[in-house]
């Protein structure tokens, strides 16, 4: 009786090893990071969106403007006066926004690939939007600049 | 170590989690395989338990082994999924085609791995609960006490169950469908 339980108890122990699914290790970390993800993380998300969208709409207009207006660049470039009250005008606001924009475009991502600190999120937004305001409020400046 | 790995894990360092997992999810996967007969379920179930077992982490009690506490979660979840189950979907006669399957294509030790792949199917034939106890004790090891806390119930229940268990895998051993020559535990009469 005791011969036929330990071969029992042998034949099962010598059951082959089943290797698991290649991709559990993974699932189960990426699944205890969902259930770790604050309520509002979709939010998070679209704001990081929002970031990014506006980051590449300013460098895209930068870059248009640029190219648009190069002949102008180069003749103010010949006239100091004009390119002073230019640059008084609208051009520093432009500096202080395209490498915002840069920053944001740059660092989105990886706030996109983890969870988005709402604070950092939140001052970034408020950067964008105060950067914008003051440089939409100096277009009329710029306007009057080249009259 | 293992010790040190959970303590890790409570702090919250997710290459702990990570090496838990490598530790265990073969194991528990092929429990979980051998007992549903479905890979995609024993894959979830697997899953589950261990998210359920980190998070829970800091319910658990460092005194008692964490294998045992593992299993613990998985057997509620397996016996979770097959009362789940339609009752028109045997679980007996498909005889642990998966596991008979994984059995197959393991690598080849001459007769030996033959009559591994009828203990897989006979083992496949009992009724869940006596499938794992026969698992969980011969397989992975497990004490009457240890057994005891992974299946909830008293070790008197325990023993008593494990003994219908070896009978009714003897039965399955032995019954005709099995060519006779074919059992090398074929003196188990």
């Amino acid at each position: 009786m005791k011969d036929r339980e330990d071969r029992i108890a042998a034949a099962i122990a010598a059951l082959p090893e089943i290797k698991a699914p290649a991709g559990l290790r993974l699932a189960v970390l990426a699944a205890l990071r969902r259930q770790e993800a604050p309520w509002y993380l979709p939010a998070l998300r679209g704001a990081a969106v929002l970031l990014a969208a506006w980051g590449a709409a300013v460098l895209a207009a930068g870059a248009f403007w640029a190219m648009t207006n190069a002949g102008e660049l180069a003749a103010l470039a010949a006239d100091p006066g004009s390119l002073v009250m230019t640059l008084k005008a609208w051009a520093l606001g432009a500096l202080t926004l395209l490498p915002k924009a840069w920053d944001i475009a740059v660092s989105v991502p990886g706030l996109l690939a983890d969870n988005p600190p709402p604070l950092t999120l939140l001052a970034e937004l408020t950067a964008a939007a105060a950067l914008t305001t003051a440089w939409l409020s100096r277009v009329p400046s710029r306007d009057a600049a080249r009259n | 170590m293992e010790a040190e790995l959970i303590e890790r894990c409570l702090g919250g360092d997710e290459n702990a989690l990570g090496e838990v997992i490598g530790l265990y999810q073969d194991r528990l996967y092929a429990f979980g395989l051998r007992l549903l007969k479905n890979p995609q379920d024993a894959e979830d179930a697997a899953q589950d338990a261990f998210v359920r077992a980190f998070r829970g982490l800091a319910s658990y009690d460092k005194s008692r082994p964490f294998r045992t506490w593992l299993f613990t979660i998985m057997h509620n979840r397996c016996m979770d999924l097959l009362r789940a189950r339609r009752p028109d979907i045997s679980i007996d006669e498909e005889a642990g085609a998966a596991a008979a399957d994984a059995a197959a294509s393991a690598p080849d030790h001459g007769p030996l791995a033959f009559e591994t792949a009828l203990v897989e199917k006979a083992l496949a034939g009992l009724p869940p609960i006596y499938a794992e106890i026969l698992l969980l004790q011969y397989k992975e090891d497990l004490d009457g006490a240890g057994l005891a806390e992974v299946l909830g119930v008293p070790e008197g229940t325990v023993k008593a169950r494990l003994s219908r268990a070896r009978a009714m895998m003897r039965e399955k051993l032995l019954q005709p469908s099995v060519p006779a020559d074919r059992i090398t535990c074929g003196d188990l009469k």
